[in-house]
């Protein structure tokens, strides 16, 4: 219903990983259970974040094939703590206004 | 369609990319490939290898030219700056391409950059005009000399004076000419980033 902007985008990413390191396809599956996005635009915001040095990438072997896992960086960490309290307020104000209590004072 | 056809395929769409890009977006498919329960899902979930392909390339589009913007350098060679510039515009146009904007605001778009293209090119049409304009009557005036047989000292130091005159007020109009041009091109360039960004930035996910 909600369209979702690259800036939630990324802060969802970079979320995700802050429990613990991901490969790709499950990160993709971990995202479209709660957004409805395709995997040819996921692709390259995770190919962003890498260059940004938000995150970073290792190989791992799994039953003889390959598995890409994306590890945040202390840069990253810190973006997405940012990220958390900026959403925090927004979505407060947001809360506000929705259910009618928010927003300026009448004077 | 199978991995090896989607990977062959995919790797021709991004061919002109760094080897590391195309590698990445190679690795990101055969995994999802290996991951998904079967071909046919992988290929649902991906969507085809053209669209696949014109979304890594609106994205690397947006990191060239803020590379362009940042790292822009007023000492550099102007003749190096403005190369890699045209290189620019021609991948800003492939980045407005492969955005998905429907296709009559694409065509104003590329009918304005090829605008701004041709207005770049009116100072160059202007300085070979006044120089085959000059050469032109210098030849006359010499001309005019021998056939009139008006061939006295003060008609030679003048015509050599008139050429001289001209000669520097050209070269000082070239001069001016190319000041301006370092100047504005990559203003024009940075702006058409900026503005490609901001269509860009605007797509929202649904």
């Amino acid at each position: 219903m909600f369209n979702v902007g690259s800036t939630l985008l990324d802060a969802c990413v970079l979320g995700i990983l802050r429990k613990g390191d991901t490969y790709g396809y499950k990160l993709t599956q971990q995202i479209k259970e709660i957004l409805s996005i395709s995997e040819s635009t996921l692709y390259p915001v995770l190919r962003r974040l890498q260059r940004e040095g938000m995150l970073e990438t290792y190989d791992e072997a799994v039953m003889g094939r390959n598995r890409r896992y994306y590890r945040l960086t202390e840069k990253g960490k810190i973006q997405s703590v940012l990220y958390e309290q900026e959403w925090q307020q927004f979505s407060e104000m947001i809360e506000g206004l929705l259910s009618g209590k928010g927003g300026m004072k009448d004077e | 369609m199978s991995k090896q056809a989607y990977l062959h395929e995919l790797k021709r769409k991004l061919h002109g990319l760094p080897e590391d890009e195309i590698e990445n977006a190679l690795a990101y498919v055969e995994e999802f490939y290996d991951e998904a329960a079967n071909d046919e899902e992988a290929y649902q979930a991906l969507g085809s290898p053209a669209k696949f392909a014109a979304q890594i390339k609106a994205e690397f589009t947006i990191k060239q030219t803020s590379i362009f913007s940042y790292h822009a350098n007023p000492n550099a060679d102007i003749r190096k700056e403005s190369k890699s510039a045209f290189k620019n515009i021609w991948i800003i146009l492939l980045g407005i391409l492969s955005l998905p904007v429907s296709l009559p605001l694409a065509c104003v778009i590329i009918a304005l950059i090829f605008v701004l293209l041709v207005l770049c090119a009116i100072p160059f049409i202007i300085v070979i005009a006044v120089l085959v304009a000059m050469i032109g009557s210098i030849a006359f005036m010499i001309g005019l000399l021998f056939e009139a047989g008006l061939w006295t000292l003060t008609n030679v130091l003048l015509l050599i004076a008139g050429v001289l005159i001209c000669t520097s007020i050209f070269l000082l109009g070239i001069g001016i000419l190319f000041w301006i041009g370092s100047k504005f091109f990559p203003w024009l360039i940075r702006k058409l980033g900026d503005f490609f960004h901001q269509l860009k930035g605007e797509k929202n996910y649904e």
